[in-house]
């Protein structure tokens, strides 16, 4: 039994990772239909940003945090206003995964020069609280703040959506970019502010999976893109608590699959479940309505 | 030349099989879909030619001809892609998009866990057969066929579903079985180019036909210009060439450039290199002109 609920709360951890980069993932999409294929990068990017300044001037976890937000709204933004800003003018989603794909070419070989093309780890005194440790269960610190930041980041991200003024701006682009700029919306600023918390939501998830799960590198962000992938195609990417649960369950079933079926066929029931879905509830769990029209 | 063909000879007959994959991508972008399937498709159909050979090696006989794998590669290729369509076509673009990429990762899936006919992690060795000569051929017959296929009653309805699939249905098409036929075609080129592709590497494992590929083979549509059979084509020749050439000048960081000369071009050129449009927008032009001197 105590294994049983270590393997659910692993699979918790690993499942906020997966769900709060579905989410930054899924609202660029839903925005504006940018399939952004580098937004994993985006993410292994926060996570060397924070490795760079914990290394070189001490920083602690909260101030690197921070820097692997700040890196990854920059990254974001920067690329946004090269790589698909020109391309605005006559949007299709295909010219976007075409530049974005180009980002993505470049940002690797850029991560891959950052790291030395290594597999490197946070010093482990970077974080030591809150440790989760009884006589069966054992939860890391990165695993705990996955735990608590996701949930977080899930309420604040829908709370901002529906409640406030820039979030109505975002939902509106996101029902017609047309209708919006036609009443009065500003793309300009639902840009900037959709890239900006997308992508420093991706850098926030780089940087605590990389704690989680010790593994500073580029396939780290691609691991949870294609993961990210999965959950979107669970959850809807309409739908920032659709993404978020579709990450929680892909992350929950994997490992708990992984426990008891076989390690082998670990990818095998979180696939399962994306065909089940595919086949009866395309739209993903909370469908795509609540996010395309403005109520 | 001899020489030259030592060198550049495999950069070559990749780039060439990259153009099938980037047709197979066309076609799907000509019917108004975006699809990453054909890679999956070719992932399963390269996968069933394989595992032929290596049980035929096996036993000591020969391999079966290589137009029996080219022959069992289009048609596994095909009726993937046939059988996936009934549910794929069904969801809007921007979902369809995400499954076909989803359809890409559950292929790899399947491949590791199907470890007794796929070789799992370890793979599968796969005899080469081809030669330069059967990849340029094939590409050929291929372009022929786009070429004829352009021009037909079919191809004209590609375009209307492409343009506007409303307008289309009003004029008595009937959009989704134009999609399923474009879709299943699709996979029938991607099969044919996965057969080639796995005998080109001569070795088979899940990732050799996953992601990556998908999106180079998409990029090169695009890129080369995804409103002609040409575009492709040239999209993947320069897709490979242009690193090969940067290669001595910028060794490893030709990734980047490379990254940036295709953000580059899709910015200022978004219809991709070759354009009908803008050839035509050419030639009358040069018409107008004709007459303005005739009329002189």
């Amino acid at each position: 039994m105590n294994l049983f609920i270590q393997q659910v709360l692993n699979g918790l951890a690993v499942g906020s990772a997966y769900g709060m980069f579905a989410m930054s993932f899924g609202l660029i999409f839903a925005t504006m239909g940018i399939l952004n294929v580098a937004h994993g990068t985006i993410a292994t990017f926060g996570a060397i940003a924070a490795l760079t300044v914990v290394e070189n001037w001490g920083f602690s976890f909260f101030p690197a945090l921070l820097i692997a937000i700040l890196t990854g709204a920059a990254i974001g933004i920067v690329t946004d206003r090269l790589a698909f800003q020109p391309l605005r003018a006559r949007a299709n989603t295909l010219g976007y995964l075409i530049t974005s794909i180009g980002v993505w070419i470049v940002l690797i070989a850029l991560g891959e020069t950052a790291l030395d093309h290594q597999i490197k780890t946070f010093p482990p005194d970077l974080l030591s609280w809150p440790r989760l440790v009884t006589t069966n269960i054992y939860l890391a610190p990165g695993q705990i703040w996955l735990m608590i930041i996701g949930p977080i980041s899930v309420v604040a991200l829908y709370l901002v959506l529906t409640r406030t003024p820039i979030g109505t701006m975002i939902r509106a682009v996101g029902f017609s970019d047309v209708w919006s700029r036609i009443s009065g919306v500003s793309s300009t600023v639902v840009i900037l502010s959709t890239v900006g918390i997308s992508a420093g939501l991706a850098g926030i998830v780089g940087y605590l999976s990389s704690i989680a799960f010790d593994n500073v590198s580029v396939p780290l962000g691609e691991g949870l893109l294609l993961k990210g992938f999965a959950a979107v195609v669970v959850g809807g990417f309409g739908d920032v608590r659709g993404a978020f649960l579709g990450g929680i369950i892909i992350g929950v079933t994997e490992v708990l699959g992984a426990q008891y079926v076989s390690g082998d066929f670990r990818d095998v029931i979180t696939f399962g479940l994306l065909i089940l879905f595919l086949l009866f509830r395309p739209e993903g769990i909370f469908g795509e309505i609540k996010f395309g029209a403005a109520r | 030349m001899s020489q030259f063909w030592d060198i550049y000879g495999i950069t070559f007959e990749f780039a060439f099989v990259l153009g099938l994959f980037a047709l197979s991508a066309f076609l799907g972008l000509w019917s108004g879909v975006l699809s990453l399937a054909p890679i999956a498709y070719a992932s399963g159909a390269a996968y069933v030619s394989a595992r032929l050979a290596y049980d035929k090696v096996m036993m000591g006989e020969a391999n079966y001809p290589l137009v029996f794998h080219l022959f069992v590669g289009m048609v596994v290729g095909g009726f993937l892609a046939w059988i996936t369509s009934f549910v794929l076509l069904r969801l809007g673009s921007h979902y369809l998009a995400l499954a076909t990429i989803a359809l890409v990762l559950i292929a790899r899936v399947i491949a590791l866990n199907l470890d007794e006919y796929t070789g799992g992690t370890v793979g599968i060795p796969v005899p080469r057969q081809i030669t330069t000569w059967h990849i340029l051929l094939i590409l050929g017959v291929v372009s022929v066929m786009f070429g004829v296929l352009r021009k037909s009653r079919f191809g004209y309805s590609l375009d209307a579903v492409r343009e506007q699939p409303e307008v289309a249905s009003s004029l008595g098409i009937n959009v989704q079985r134009v999609r399923r036929y474009a879709f299943t075609f699709a996979g029938v080129l991607g099969g044919l180019a996965g057969v080639l592709q796995a005998q080109l590497v001569q070795y088979l494992v899940p990732e050799t036909l996953y992601v990556e590929l998908a999106f180079i083979s998409i990029a090169s549509a695009v890129l080369g210009g995804a409103y002609i059979w040409v575009g492709p084509i040239v999209g993947a020749l320069l897709y490979t060439a242009i690193p090969e050439f940067l290669e001595p000048f910028l060794g490893s960081s030709k990734n980047v450039v490379n990254g940036i000369l295709l953000v580059i071009i899709m910015v200022f050129l978004q219809r991709g290199l070759i354009d009908p449009r803008q050839f035509r927008a050419w030639s009358l032009k040069r018409k107008s002109r004709q007459t303005k001197e005739v009329a002189s």
